[in-house]
């Protein structure tokens, strides 16, 4: 009688296990499974962006995309230091009016711009929002020189000169009070190219987020942010090697993370057979030269992660290592040289590289 | 003496039919919901092409701005030479569908985007 039962209890819970373990395969597979729905925007930021959202609902879905897409176009118009907008004051706006008035700014952009100061103290000057009059002097002959190969040229000492003279006495007033923000010195200006569209990025997402959506993921120009999972499993994250694209970092994550990188070899041009690329060393005022082809930035803020891959690009593997480490919230980091090297910490080192 | 009365073997049975139709109906959606990718060519926001990743393939893409020769091999889509001024598209290397929530090939001065997507369902 006893091993009667012990055999029927056995057979039963075999059975059951066997059920229950068919169940929890059921989410991984296509029935279950939440539908992935995406759009790519080309223009924002000077670049492109692919936006994704797992969801059941084709109309949460959609939501959620024109919601992305509209945001991420209203913040490009407002951190747009080359192009004016009817009815709109915008970085340009502020930039034109230095050393003449305060301008009245939409108060995400006083955010950014108080952002964009913390991020100079944090990273000892490295990333300068009041750098402009420098930046602009390499664009324009980056412009130039893309434009027309034969007659490129690198700005010339004396400009580079006077333009960092301003920049070193630049400084930016934001008044909350009142809402605007004032360059008291003539000429000087701001570059947010390091800052705006991490910042954004994670601006928008949160926004979002407050909003309920969840399980999405954006990629702004490189600037990478996810939230949630991919319809229950990780999201994939890759950074290329630059030297001959195969991939180098692959990391797993779910959850709020993002991952932004720095890079020579996109934005570039060539004067006499030399490669000038746009990441400008603010202590040299010329193109940063550490080496680096490319340093991404993995943490679980997109804004954090752009300023962070832009400061470690002007700087040496030590010297960018101690400034990642000690903060509130780990900070990962790959960097790739010239020669093809990488150099990791955190979970990039975890998962590979050296 | 019987180990299982007639009850007892009937629901056996039953849970081992249910098993074997729920795997059967898994194995079946997993199949079908793999190796389909599409290669999405956008230009301008606009779709001008979708491409089954399965089927190796080249695609001329040409627009005012100029002309991205985008190949198809091995289910992974890459731009094999391209008349840009950066060449960005070019050493982007291979797109695969492992990557493809993330990643993606731009071509900004011709305004040319590829992604991929899992066919029909999204």
């Amino acid at each position: 009688m006893h091993r009667r039962s012990v055999l029927r209890r056995a057979a039963f819970s075999l059975a059951l296990v066997f059920l229950f373990c068919l169940c929890a395969m059921l989410p991984s597979c296509g029935l279950m499974r939440q539908r992935s729905f995406s759009r790519t925007v080309d223009g924002p930021f000077d670049t492109a962006a692919l936006i994704r959202i797992y969801a059941d609902k084709e109309d949460d879905a959609n939501a959620f995309l024109d919601l992305f897409e509209s945001e991420l176009r209203e913040w490009d118009k407002l951190a747009d230091i080359y192009y004016e907008y009817e009815g709109l004051n915008n970085l340009r706006t502020l930039n034109l009016a230095a050393g003449v008035a305060p301008v009245a700014l939409d108060p995400r952009l006083l955010d950014l711009l108080e952002y964009g100061l913390s991020a100079k103290e944090a990273t000892g000057g490295r990333v300068d929002l009041l750098l402009g009059s420098v930046l602009s002097l390499w664009h324009e002959c980056r412009t130039a020189g893309q434009n027309d190969p034969e007659h490129a040229r690198v700005p010339t000492e004396a400009e580079l000169s006077e333009a960092a003279k301003i920049a070193s006495a630049a400084t930016l007033v934001i008044d909350r009070a009142a809402g605007t923000a004032f360059l008291p010195i003539a000429g000087s200006s701001v570059d947010v190219g390091a800052v705006a569209k991490g910042y954004a990025t994670e601006a928008i997402c949160r926004k979002l987020e407050s909003l309920g959506f969840t399980d999405f993921a954006a990629n702004v120009g490189g600037n990478l942010r996810v939230s949630g999972s991919a319809a229950g499993t990780s999201w994939q994250f890759s950074v290329r090697d630059p030297n001959g694209s195969k991939t180098i970092g692959q990391i797993e994550r779910t959850g709020k993370t993002a991952i932004a990188t720095s890079g020579s070899y996109q934005r570039y041009y060539t004067v006499d057979g030399v490669r000038y690329h746009h990441v400008i060393d603010p202590d040299t005022n010329y193109p940063a030269a550490f080496g680096w082809v490319s340093v991404s930035v993995l943490c679980d803020d997109a804004g954090v992660a752009d300023v962070l891959s832009t400061a470690l690009f002007c700087l040496d593997y030590d010297a960018g290592v101690s400034l990642i480490s000690g903060g509130s919230s780990p900070v990962s980091a790959l960097w790739i040289n010239e020669s093809g090297e990488t150099f990791a910490v955190g979970a990039f080192a975890e998962g590979g590289g050296k | 003496m019987k180990l299982l009365s007639r009850r007892e073997i009937v629901l056996l049975v039953s849970l081992l039919l249910i098993s074997g139709a729920l795997f059967l109906l898994l194995f079946l959606l997993r199949g079908s919901g793999e190796g389909e990718w599409d290669a999405v060519i956008a230009y301008r926001n606009k779709t001008v092409a979708r491409l089954p990743l399965e089927v190796d393939t080249v695609y001329l893409f040409e627009c005012e701005e100029g002309v991205n020769r985008i190949v198809i091999e091995g289910g992974a889509v890459r731009v094999e030479s391209a008349d840009c001024k950066n060449q960005v598209c070019v050493e982007h290397g291979t797109l695969v569908p492992a990557e493809a929530d993330l990643d993606f090939i731009s071509c900004a001065p011709h305004r040319l985007l590829i992604t991929l997507e899992r066919r029909g369902k999204e």
